[in-house]
């Protein structure tokens, strides 16, 4: 490993312990909900992260369309895979907040149905790459499809903010009044969460950036290997 | 004087995964010269073809016709070849002369039925014109797809194994065909097994392994030459001792060991600018006529109409004959609403908030299974590569298979508001519902045509289109149905939020869709 990457290890490292002490200990505890809301922190670190690692897979699959070079596929099949273990972790923590705020593990919100949906969406383009057997025409299929996928995440977005929903929003205005949940910042929540998310997103860059490198490899390799196998 | 050739590769090379079909291949072919390719199983003559006719993209090197480069400009080579595939691309359920009247207008070349006639006649299907396809027999489908190339007016003509399964006076047909052809200035390559058939060509040109090995006058190619060059190509691209024709061969590449072969020539192709003395005079005047490319890519709104019309005609004659879609789709929506009603006898209140919800079901289902249905169908007779040769933009197919898709939701719209109407005495014909569905439908049609285009070619197929298409469209499928809802409630607010939402998300999905479709079916 070069030594720049050691250091971007050891600062995103760094900067995960830093936030989770601030989670625990520097944010303070909410009136209403209690410890339970410390939880929104990895929550909306790990939305925006995902979210932010299917921006690359479209940036990626659009650029392997332009160029058709493998290695923007590769990213894109990277940013995938870690996108949809973030959002998993999202909707996880989401529903552990559920339980004791809303009385439920999870309810057909908008907002929900929508990260959801998007969900499902990435989960489906990782089984069409696995459907073809050609890897030029799995990369041309899969970036076409993550271009495709990439229309949900607006709506999810969006989904929020336009439509009736429970979901507070902790960031931005918010039309509906029926949110659940909803808290104020007070300036500590807001360097906690400034913290978290930048953490995170440092981490979702590492976790890219080996998942995208042991992807060259096990390409290289699978190449290597049927180059050595008789014609 | 010789000519520029009219067909040019400069250095193309393709790979399929870590191996490589093409390796570095140059060649130019004239005006009036017939090339034969040569190679054993699997030494990369169609893959070649497919790359001159830009149904596959070279990973590097590029290929000239008439000036237009490929890549990136496949619309331009499309419209000035004609390949001739493995495949015969026929529908079975159209006639011979159907089938030809289909691509002649698909592909924008004259519709002259004289011409059509006449390349029927000349394959010796003329008596036989009227019959459908699905009674032929090979060589009566090779006969056909045989005119459907002589009948195009492109000059540069790709045949893959034009001659099999054709019988002696079918072989001898085709091959005066191919002569006239020539003579009237096109250029032939076509890909052949059979040494026997090489002396239709001026010239051989063999490919092992990929890599162009050798290539010379068709006497020097019989088949004992033709054995020890594959035998020793793959290895040395060397010519064994044994062959008695070495002095009318060119063999190029660099031998793996010169004591065998002492005469070789350079790497260069050399051969380039040789031509055959026993070329037919070429008439240049006879190919100075209207290329499809040129009727196509000039025409304006024509060249967008015509081949979107062909489509559309085709598609409604191949489904009303062969009721291989639309019939079954149709009984299945129906009994789908039967067994629904009988399964939960639902009161008026409940059928207004239940009714919306299966509609649109039954709209996505039929999406995925009928949309999934006419690709496969497409692509297992092989058709799907005769229309992704369109000439110009193939926008046009996605624009026009949507149409079709979109035909075929809207009938099934119509038959469930009817079974709607008998089973839950419930009348959906409200124009704010039925925009909605039409919307729905437009939607669903332009991804599902790209979304199939795809999964069709995968192994899950059938089994995948739906875990594509279910989660993108769910959007539409959610706004459908609050909207249908908000309408019967009658909530005017809430239904023009929802008809906003739907349109809003159409709009971006049918758009994404249009603009990817080109890449998604260009390998």
């Amino acid at each position: 490993m070069r030594l720049w990457e050691r250091l971007w290890m050891g600062i995103t490292i760094a900067l995960m312990v830093l936030a989770t002490l601030a989670v625990f200990v520097y944010a303070p505890r909410e009136a209403k909900m209690g410890d339970v809301q410390r939880i929104f922190y990895f929550h909306i670190s790990t939305a925006w992260s995902g979210f932010l690692a299917f921006a690359v897979a479209l940036v990626g699959s659009i650029a392997y369309l332009r160029s058709r070079a493998r290695r923007w596929d590769q990213l894109s099949h990277a940013a995938v895979e870690v996108g949809l273990v973030l959002l998993t972790m999202a909707i996880i923590t989401g529903s552990l907040w559920a339980r004791p705020v809303w009385n439920t593990w999870w309810t057909w919100d908008p907002r929900l149905t929508t990260t959801t949906i998007t969900w499902v969406v990435y989960l489906a383009y990782l089984l069409l790459r696995n459907a073809v057997e050609n890897p030029e025409t799995r990369s041309r299929f899969a970036a076409v499809y993550a271009i495709v996928a990439f229309v949900t995440v607006p709506i999810t977005y969006l989904s929020a903010r336009l439509l009736r929903t429970i979901h507070p929003i902790v960031l931005g205005p918010s039309v509906s009044s029926e949110a659940q949940g909803q808290f104020g910042l007070t300036p500590r929540m807001v360097h906690t969460m400034v913290l978290s998310l930048v953490a995170w997103t440092l981490l979702f860059s590492v976790l890219l950036w080996m998942r995208y490198r042991i992807q060259r490899a096990q390409e290289t390799l699978e190449e290597m290997e049927a180059m050595a196998e008789p014609s | 004087m010789e000519s520029s050739p009219v067909l040019r590769l400069e250095r193309v090379s393709k790979a399929f995964g870590p191996r490589w079909a093409l390796r570095e291949v140059s060649l130019a072919v004239r005006r009036g010269e017939i090339v034969a390719l040569m190679g054993p199983n699997g030494a990369g003559k169609s893959t070649l073809l497919r790359v001159a006719a830009t149904l596959l993209r070279p990973a590097s090197g590029v290929v000239w016709v008439e000036g237009y480069r490929w890549p990136p400009d496949g619309a331009g080579v499309r419209a000035r070849v004609a390949l001739l595939g493995h495949q015969p691309w026929l529908y079975p359920d159209l006639t011979a002369e159907e089938n030809l009247r289909f691509y002649q207008r698909f592909y924008g070349w004259s519709e002259d039925q004289e011409a059509l006639w006449r390349a029927l006649e000349r394959m010796g299907l003329a008596e036989r014109a009227h019959e459908r396809v699905r009674g032929f027999s090979r060589g009566m489908l090779q006969r056909l797809a045989l005119a459907r190339a002589f009948l195009s007016p492109a000059p540069v003509l790709l045949l893959d194994e034009p001659f099999t399964g054709l019988d002696v006076v079918g072989l001898e047909q085709a091959r005066e065909a191919i002569r006239e052809l020539t003579a009237q200035g096109r250029a032939v390559v076509a890909a052949l097994h059979d040494p026997a058939a090489v002396d239709v060509a001026h010239r051989v040109v063999v490919l092992v392994g990929g890599r162009l090995v050798a290539e010379g006058p068709p006497e020097a190619f019989h088949e004992r030459a033709l054995q020890d060059l594959y035998r020793t190509g793959y290895a040395a691209h060397g010519l064994p001792e044994s062959t008695s024709s070495r002095k009318s061969l060119l063999i190029l590449g660099r031998p793996a060991n010169p004591g065998t072969a002492p005469g070789l020539h350079p790497a260069e192709p050399a051969w380039e600018g040789g031509l055959s003395p026993d070329l037919h005079p070429v008439r240049e005047a006879a190919i100075s006529r209207a290329l499809p490319g040129e009727t196509a890519l000039r025409s304006g709104l024509a060249s967008v109409v015509r081949p979107m019309s062909a489509l559309l005609w085709k598609d409604l004659r191949v489904e009303g004959r062969g009721r291989e879609t639309l019939a079954p789709l149709l009984t299945l929506a129906g009994l789908s609403l039967f067994l629904f009603g009988a399964a939960f006898e639902l009161r008026p209140d409940l059928a207004r908030a239940f009714v919306p919800v299966f509609l649109w079901m039954l709209l996505l289902f039929a999406s995925s299974l009928g949309v999934g249905r006419m690709m496969a169908s497409e692509i297992d007779r092989g058709t799907w590569e005769g229309l992704l040769l369109v000439p110009g933009d193939r926008s046009l197919l996605f624009w026009g298979k949507a149409i079709v898709h979109g035909l075929l939701l809207g009938l099934v719209i119509a038959l469930s508001l009817i079974a709607v109407g008998v089973f839950f005495n419930l009348s959906l014909w409200d124009p704010r519902v039925l925009l909605l569905l039409a919307l729905g439908a437009a939607g669903l049609a332009g991804v599902t045509t790209l979304l199939a285009a795809m999964a069709m070619a995968t192994r899950a197929r059938e089994l995948l289109l739906p875990i594509l298409l279910f989660p993108v469209a769910a959007p539409l499928l959610i706004a459908g149905i609050q909207g249908i809802r908000a309408i019967l409630e009658a909530d005017p607010s809430g239904w023009g939020t929802w008809a906003q939402i739907l349109i809003a998300y159409d709009l971006l999905l049918f758009t994404v869709a249009w603009l990817v479709f080109e890449e998604a079916v260009s390998a």
